[in-house]
């Protein structure tokens, strides 16, 4: 059963979607979620790390949804260099196809109405107002309205645009993907291994996130800036070719990844934008999971509350920025800056560091501390960096 | 090769899609200033009306599945991109 009227509805149903749905849900409010393919879940456009404690914010963790726990990071300089990285929570690698299915289970769970094969190709927006949503499902066009709209549309980002709201990224701002599940690589599997040059993987690097032993997501992530059409997959065939020559895949997938900063303003009457659509991802790793459930859980709350008061206007939901203020904003804002600074890094310079971090007792060697090396034979852009981090 | 582009208005552009090759993740979708790259029922189609021939897209595919057909060139770029930044 579709309604004509929902009081919350969500398009996307990845984590940052049904993480918005649930919180909804959950504070009483009437919510759809719309998704585009047949399963939540499927397909999988992702590496799958994520840090522990992330996740630990809002749930237990369940373990069926996780493939491996990780010890450890390091980082590979373009000469070979290896440099292994301290940190507290290097987390873990997820089934994401379990993982996004039981978030889709957790709305559900919450009260959330969701339905699959339901693509939004519209919204309700007379005097540019947005109303409610239009979509297709087994060929039949529904019209939905809806007191708050929340985009949860991933890369794309269209319905935001569709609300009036600039959303496209600059070729210095996307990453452009691509990424196997391979078997039988020898690999060390406890830790994950990031791979840095200009040769390897130009304005990215290419990343190996073991999933048990013998098995990893073998990935590349190139700045567009950087591209020409079929760079990643090229430049990851040449990365498999040369450090394993031979080996099994048994899953791939192209993919493209904001790392832009997050945008200014992504809230307007009756409309909200969280996730990657809302360029949540951070723009040195790219990693977006955590951003899609923090961003997506506040929308969601924002949303049900503004409901429940009767005041959907642009100023009652901004009360979202502030929620996502210190862990998304500011945060990303700052990591953008590194990024600006990192993709300038010659190998010869990303060499250096690793010769340079070397010599640091192991437990200093965090990643601010690597890239700030780095950044320390170009006083002027290390004083961009450091000004980010203050 | 086929001409895969569709358009509101029968405008052809020189961008080919190969189906094939697309893995219909969005990349391309999120970089296009004009956003005139539509992916519905499992196809990725370019409204040509739309395009300012900007070819950001091209750079943006993983796979290379967009291709330049220069059979049918017009290398000038309609519009500036600075137009849609935000
Ligand atoms: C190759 C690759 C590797 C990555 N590795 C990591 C990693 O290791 N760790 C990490 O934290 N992040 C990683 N990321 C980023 C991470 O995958 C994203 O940040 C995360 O999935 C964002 O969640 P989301 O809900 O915002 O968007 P998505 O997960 O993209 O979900 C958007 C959903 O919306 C649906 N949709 C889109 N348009 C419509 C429409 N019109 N109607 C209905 N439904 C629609 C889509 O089908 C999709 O299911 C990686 C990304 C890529 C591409
Ligand atoms: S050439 Fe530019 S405007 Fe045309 S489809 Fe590609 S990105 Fe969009
Ligand atoms: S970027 Fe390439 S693979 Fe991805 S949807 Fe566009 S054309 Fe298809």
């Amino acid at each position: 059963m579709i309604d004509d009227k929902y009081d919350i509805v969500v398009v996307g149903g990845g984590p940052a979607g049904t993480m918005a749905g649930a919180a909804a849900a959950k504070a009483g409010a009437k919510t759809l979620i719309l998704e585009r393919d047949a399963v939540f879940g499927i397909p999988v456009r992702c590496a799958e790390g994520v840090a522990v404690f992330h996740l630990k914010r809002f749930f237990d963790i369940d373990e069926k949804y996780v493939a491996a726990r990780l010890e450890g990071a390091v980082l590979h300089a373009p000469d070979g260099s290896e440099v292994p990285v301290a940190s507290e929570d290097f987390g873990m690698i997820l089934e994401r196809t379990l993982f996004d299915r039981w978030l889709a289970e957790n709305a559900a769970r919450a009260g959330a109405a969701l339905l699959t094969k339901s693509d939004v190709d519209g919204l309700i927006n007379p005097n540019g107002r947005v109303e409610g949503v239009y979509f297709t499902r087994l060929n039949k066009r529904y019209k939905v309205k809806a007191d708050v709209v929340i985009a949860a549309d991933g890369v794309e980002s269209r319905v935001a645009r569709w609300a009036g709201i600039p959303t496209h990224l600059k070729p210095v701002d996307l990453e452009s993907t691509y990424q196997y599940l391979v078997v039988g690589i020898d690999d060390d599997h406890n830790n994950i291994h990031i791979y840095l040059g200009n040769e390897i993987a130009p304005g990215g690097y290419v990343w190996v996130f073991p999933k048990g032993k013998g098995i990893a997501n073998v990935g590349i992530g190139v700045l567009t800036k950087y591209c020409d059409g079929g760079t990643a997959f090229r430049k990851l065939n040449e990365f498999i070719a040369n450090r394993y020559g031979k080996v099994s895949i048994i899953g791939e997938a192209a993919g493209g990844v904001p790392v832009a900063r997050p945008l200014k303003n992504p809230v307007k009457d009756g409309f909200m934008i969280t996730g990657d659509a809302a360029r949540h991802c951070n723009p040195v790793s790219g990693g977006g999971i955590a951003a899609a459930l923090i961003g997506g859980n506040a929308a969601g709350e924002v949303a049900a509350a503004a409901v429940a008061k009767g005041d959907i206007t642009e100023s009652a939901l901004k009360v979202y920025l502030k929620r996502i203020d210190k862990d998304i904003v500011k945060y990303h804002r700052r990591t953008y800056r590194l990024k600006e600074g990192v993709i300038k890094l010659t190998d010869d310079m990303l060499n250096k560091t690793a010769h340079n971090v070397l010599k640091l007792p192991p437990e200093k060697r965090t990643i601010v501390n690597i890239f700030l090396r780095g950044l320390a034979s170009q006083p002027k852009l290390a004083v961009d960096i450091i000004k980010a981090f203050i | 090769m086929e001409i895969n582009t569709i358009s509101e208005t029968k405008t052809v552009i020189p961008i080919l899609i190969e189906p094939q090759k697309c893995d219909l993740c969005g990349a391309c979708i999120g970089v296009c200033p004009p956003d005139c790259i539509v992916l519905t029922d499992h196809t990725l189609a370019i409204i040509g009306l739309k395009c300012i021939l900007c070819r950001i897209c091209l750079s943006a595919c993983p796979v290379g599945a967009l291709e330049w057909n220069s059979d049918n060139d017009n290398t000038k770029m309609l519009k500036s991109v600075e137009n849609y930044d935000r």
